[in-house]
């Protein structure tokens, strides 16, 4: 990616893909541990899968949808020989 | 039944297929021509070394036994790669800034490259990762088993690890630097991930669609404890498990290894982050059908951990149980070979090279390369690592106390979080603290986790186990200070995982970082900001460029180590020769150094030879980037100093001109002044006589008036000459310039002097041109000019038949008019200064002219484009020369 192709609103898309990737993460975290997903863990079948087990699932590929369209627009608008114009949230990414 | 010989020969020819490809791959890459091995995908592959036998057959065990729990050991790692933009992405650039070669060295490289840190993290990670490798083992022999029947276990066991370990040292040491890709592991082990997702798909979808008859079906029937577990779910032991892969999707030295040492490409983290946790996601999917599945079809004891295998088997697929076979050989053995390259490196690194620069010392010129004994070291530390396997393996007896390991491991790496967390977000964190809070982690899991796991045959006596140590109820490891009611496994997280964290942030509180931690601390923390070519380093002593590139060869090889000296001599602008010593050049190097043994090592030996001792706190001062800040501003300083020094320069010679234009000033005024006074002292003092009536006769009073109207005369004159030569200075003075005939004005000039030259007697010759002489010049003041010259001529005449020579003569553009007589001329000494002003000749006593005349006629000439000088014949007479300007075409116009 090159330099003249960032147009000026640039930098603000790129704070908004930031915190979009920290969102996700965040919503992440939160449906796939206690106390959010034991409102899941429920005694029915949804199409005769047990529902909790459906519910992780779909979680789980919602979160690989959300990655792939971030990553593709990380990739979009990263300039990636400077990429210090972004600051990244000090978050270590691996709390639950 | 599959025959025995069947299997062996496909396992056999599957092995020669992996060795013939890691083979092909890397010679091609080697050529330059494998790009496709860079590409993301396959950095996505070579991450799935996560999903090892562990994964492949005790996933569905676990689910077998506990229900959908298992999947938190994928979604630890799926919310690590959705946030990877926050950690990952700075570990990878770490990484690759530091050059780091594993785990190990980051943490000793963060924390000041201390090597007894490097010790201690890697005889941690060689304790978890022993008897994982032994679990691989068992694995692949127990699947064997479950195909085949009985077999020599320990055998099968021993061709196994040594068939991966010869497979490790064959593709994974090719090169000595850790930073290279081993592309030959790299190819095998994306088709080993393949395969293994391939066969777990396959068995799944056989299973669900071949066996159960569609989705829904599959769950008919079964008791919600089943897919559940025994009641809550989502519990600690839930946040624990989610918690501890995430960790070991970092921490593990494999997952490291092929994440962050082998990455080659930012960007391949973006691909990763989603294509990874799809990955784990197809892993995933049909595990717990299978586990369902096995329940049903399957014998009241048979083993979950080889559902994956016997239910195809039981089912009469023999064709999928050898595919199943062949996927979980491919986890087991992607996974020894990963983690014997990472262990090795780091046992290699941090234990092997310390020890031989330490048995090295003082002998500088070892004879043969650093670089042989390295691969060596190498290669040996795979070996031991693999067959420590092996032997744990063996001391074991392939128990099922090995199905736990997995976990146990997973909570052994997470010893590192604390320190490696805090050594990229917090600059605060210290050596000491990193030490601390690993040693008491390291201790506090052995205790409470990984010597519990033997059941009391090892070190711990199930005596201890029940009653804790010495008898002590609050010792005892699996309720330490009576903390009950959890899981052993949260029990051990809390605690160790708890204190170490604690300890760590307390001690590096408390404690005092050294320079060389702090420096690397805010490389660390700050590597986003800061430009790797700009970090430098500020220690003093001197670096012989010999000595280090006769390291840089023992390391890297002649050949290699020339061309990065080659090149590093180019940067510096030099054209052949080995690069100065600077400091970039020592830090560069040193980075290439720690590519190949370890950021602590590559630094003790630079170090060495450079003569660099330990550094001060005051040469340190700061960061990197501040000090090229401070650099750039005094250059700016001294940049506006040098210009203010060209400036004051200017400005003291311009002082000087004036200082001595106002010394000339004042010397013309107080000569002035002098002139006006003489006439007026004499028109003072004869009017104050005539103003005494008594003592004047009459005649007297007609010579005193007549005097004093002289002088009154010789002032006006005076006044009138100080007026035009400051007009002419000026260049105020108008004199409208045309063509006039010279001659008529010499002429007019001497009809002018008529009366002078009567009284004095004076002999007039012209001698004028034939053609009538026209020139560019004002009438009137060309006049004046004449007049000035011959009646000076007249009045200093001291000769008894005075003779004046006016002769005009034409030479080319110019036309000269001479002036000389025969009364004495002037001096040769006098010549420079006769054009004065207020300069009077010798002869200045005849007469009281204010000395002005000259200089007047002189300005007057220069004025009109011409010159008045003063000439010598060649008889050493002197004589005036006026040069004026010849106009012929004008002049015959105006004819």
């Amino acid at each position: 990616m090159s330099k003249e192709a960032r147009d000026p609103s640039r930098p603000m898309s790129d704070r908004k893909t930031n915190d979009r990737a920290l969102v996700l993460l965040l919503v992440g975290c939160l449906l796939l541990t206690p106390p959010l997903a034991g409102i899941f863990q429920l005694d029915i079948r949804f199409l005769g899968i047990p529902f909790t087990g459906f519910y992780l699932f779909v979680v789980w590929a919602g979160l690989i949808t959300g990655a792939a369209a971030l990553s593709r627009r990380i990739q979009e608008d990263t300039d990636w020989d400077n990429p210090e114009d972004e600051m990244p949230a000090e978050t270590d990414g691996s709390n639950d | 039944m599959l025959s025995v010989d069947l299997l062996l020969s496909v396992c056999l020819g599957y092995v020669a297929i992996l060795f013939a490809l890691a083979f092909y791959v890397d010679r091609r890459a080697r050529q330059g021509h494998a790009k496709w091995i860079q590409s993301p995908i396959i950095f996505t592959l070579s991450i799935s070394v996560y999903c090892t036998s562990w994964t492949f057959y005790g996933a569905v065990g676990s689910a077998a036994r506990n229900g959908l729990e298992f999947i938190t050991i994928y979604l630890g790692p799926t919310l690590v790669f959705i946030g990877w933009w926050f950690l990952l992405r700075k570990l990878v650039r770490i990484g690759k800034v530091h050059r780091i070669t594993s785990i190990a060295d980051l943490i000793s490289s963060r924390y000041g490259k201390s090597s007894s840190l490097a010790v201690v993290v890697t005889l941690m990670a060689l304790m978890a990762t022993t008897p994982y490798i032994a679990l691989q083992l068992q694995s692949v022999t127990r699947s064997y088993q479950a195909i085949v029947g009985e077999v020599n276990v320990t055998l099968s066991a021993f061709v196994i690890a040594a068939g991966m370990a010869l497979f490790t040292i064959l593709f994974g040491t090719r090169n000595v630097d850790a930073n290279e890709r081993h592309h030959g592991v790299v190819a095998a082990i994306a088709v080993e991930a393949v395969i293994k997702l391939a066969a777990l798909l396959a068995v799944g979808l056989f299973v669900v669609f071949g066996v159960a008859g569609g989705v829904s079906s599959v769950f008919e029937n079964v008791d919600t404890e089943v897919i559940y577990g025994a009641g809550n779910i989502f519990d600690a032991r839930w946040v624990t498990l989610t918690f501890l892969s995430a960790t070991a999707i970092i921490c593990l030295p494999r997952q490291f290894q092929v994440t962050v040492v082998e990455n080659v490409d930012e960007r391949h983290l973006a691909t990763a982050s989603w294509l990874f946790p799809l990955y784990l996601f197809g892993m995933c999917l049909f595990v717990m059908p299978i586990a369902i599945a096995g329940l049903k079809f399957l014998p009241e004891g048979a083993n979950p951990d080889l559902y994956v295998l016997t239910l195809p088997l039981s089912l009469g697929r023999e064709d999928l149980a050898l595919l199943a076979f062949l996927g979980g050989f491919s986890s087991a053995t992607s996974m020894v070979i990963v983690a014997a390259i990472a262990v090795s490196t780091m046992v290699s690194n941090h234990i092997v090279v310390p020890i031989s620069l330490y048995l090295l010392h003082g002998r500088r010129k070892v004879s043969g390369d650093v670089r042989k004994i390295l691969l060596t070291s190498r290669r040996v530390s795979i070996a031991a690592v693999v067959g420590l396997g092996f032997l744990y393996f063996q001391a074991s007896g392939g128990s099922d106390a090995l199905a736990a390991i997995g976990l146990i491991a997973f909570v052994g790496v997470a010893q590192f979080l604390p320190s490696l967390l805090g050594g990229i977000f917090w600059r605060g964190a210290t050596r000491n603290g990193a030490m601390a809070g690993l040693l008491t982690g390291f201790a506090l899991w052995a205790y409470t986790l990984f010597l519990p796991s033997f059941g009391g045959s090892v070190i711990l006596s199930a005596d201890v186990l029940a009653n804790g140590l010495f008898g002590l109820a609050a010792l005892r490891p699996q309720e330490l200070l009576g903390l009950v009611g959890y899981d052993p496994l949260v029990h051990a997280v809390i605690w160790s995982l708890g204190l170490n964290a604690l300890v760590f942030m307390v001690v590096s509180s408390l404690s005092e970082a050294s320079p060389l931690d702090r420096l690397q601390g805010a490389l660390f923390v700050d590597v986003f900001r800061i430009r790797p070519d700009e970090t430098t380093r500020f220690e003093p002593g001197q670096a012989n460029a010999e000595d280090l590139f006769v390291l840089a060869q023992r390391i890297l090889g002649t050949e290699p180590a020339r061309k990065l000296f080659d090149s590093m001599a180019q940067d510096q602008g030099l054209a052949s020769g080995l690069p100065w010593p600077t400091d970039s050049m020592i830090v560069q190097l040193e980075r290439v150094l720690a590519g190949n043994v370890g950021a602590a090592s590559a630094h003790a030996m630079v170090s060495r030879v450079a003569g660099r001792g330990s550094i001060s706190m005051t040469e340190l001062i700061d960061i990197a980037d501040e000090t090229q800040r401070l650099m750039e501003a005094s250059r700016e300083l001294s940049n506006k100093s040098n210009e203010l020094t060209k400036i004051s320069n200017e400005l003291r010679k311009a002082n000087q001109q004036l200082r001595q234009l106002d010394l000339q000033k004042d010397e013309f005024l107080s000569q002035v002044s002098h002139e006006l006074r003489t006439p007026m002292t004499s028109i003072r003092s004869f009017s104050e006589i005539l103003l005494s009536p008594e003592t004047v006769t009459e005649d007297e009073r007609h010579r005193f008036i007549s005097i004093i109207y002289e002088e009154s005369q010789r002032l006006t004159r005076l006044l009138d000459e100080i007026l035009d030569m400051s007009r002419l200075e000026a260049g105020i003075l108008e004199m409208p310039i045309s063509a006039v005939n010279a001659d008529d004005i010499i002429n007019a000039a001497i009809a002018t002097l008529d009366g002078l030259i009567r009284k004095k007697q004076v002999n007039i010759e012209l001698q004028s041109s034939a053609d009538p002489a026209w020139v560019l010049a004002n009438e009137d003041r060309m006049q004046q000019i004449l007049i000035n010259l011959i009646s000076n001529s007249i009045k200093y005449n001291t000769a008894e038949q005075p003779v004046i020579r006016v002769r005009s003569e034409s030479s080319g553009d110019l036309l000269f008019i001479d002036v000389a007589d025969n009364g004495g001329g002037v001096k040769r000494e006098e010549a420079a200064a006769v054009f004065d002003k207020f300069s009077r000749g010798h002869r200045s006593n005849l007469d009281h002219g204010a000395g002005l005349g000259l200089s007047i006629s002189r300005a007057i000439a220069r004025n009109m484009g011409g010159d008045l000088t003063l000439e010598f014949a060649a008889d050493e007479t002197s004589f005036f020369r006026l040069c004026l300007s010849n106009e012929h075409k004008t002049a015959k116009q105006n004819d």
